[in-house]
């Protein structure tokens, strides 16, 4: 199942990482969020990434 | 000055900054000018960066904690147009450290960015659960309604 995951640090620090998506389809769903959020745009590739998305309807509302 | 702190992370949503105090029993005061500090600076530290002596005790609005006899200002980042928060953390300010965690005022900023994030996501249609995460963070799982 996909969902975004938004962890707040103890000290407010905020990382977003995106589960079960595929390919960049992750970095679009969260990309909206991080600039709403004004988190930096560092982004670690988690493995999904390099996979490739197979079905259609991966776009998120932005 | 006496000591005043200001806080590096800059609050930009004025909604999520009032939901964070709804949820630490905090009173967001809108539209008060001044903050409650000891008054005059007494040179014993460094000003803030980008404040002058003059801009001490003038803010845009006011967060009170409760059983503190001084306040936190919102100041304005003109460059940014997000808000700084000073305060005096002396004497009556130490209330004011003790409820949020620190001189950097951590729960408070935790609980800005938790409710930053849950106004964003709700926006674009995502349910939005919370849990509690490692080290005393917090987790926001977002899932497509």
């Amino acid at each position: 199942m996909k969902s975004i995951v938004v962890n707040v640090s103890e000290s407010g620090e905020i990382t977003i990482e995106a589960v079960g998506f595929k390919g960049n389809a992750c970095e679009k769903a969260t990309a909206a969020l991080e600039k709403a959020m004004g988190t930096p745009g560092t982004r670690k590739k988690k493995a999904e990434y390099y996979q490739t998305e197979t079905h259609a309807g991966t776009k998120q509302a932005t | 000055m006496c000591h005043v702190v200001s806080i590096k992370t800059e609050l930009k949503d004025l909604r999520a900054v009032k939901e964070a105090c709804r949820e630490l029993g905090l009173t967001f005061v809108e539209g008060r000018k001044t903050y409650a500090w000891y008054g005059a600076s007494v040179g014993d530290t460094a000003l803030p960066e980008g404040i002058t002596r003059e801009q001490l005790g003038h803010c845009e609005h006011v967060i009170q904690v409760p059983g503190a006899g001084y306040e936190i200002g919102l100041v304005k980042n003109p460059k940014t147009g997000g808000f700084r928060l000073l305060f005096d953390y002396w004497g009556p300010g130490k209330k004011i450290v003790d409820t949020l965690g620190g001189q950097g005022v951590p729960k408070l900023i935790q609980a800005y960015g938790i409710c930053k994030a849950t106004i964003e996501a709700k926006a674009r249609g995502y349910l939005v659960t919370r849990q509690p995460g490692k080290n005393g963070s917090v987790n926001l799982i977002l899932t497509q309604v």
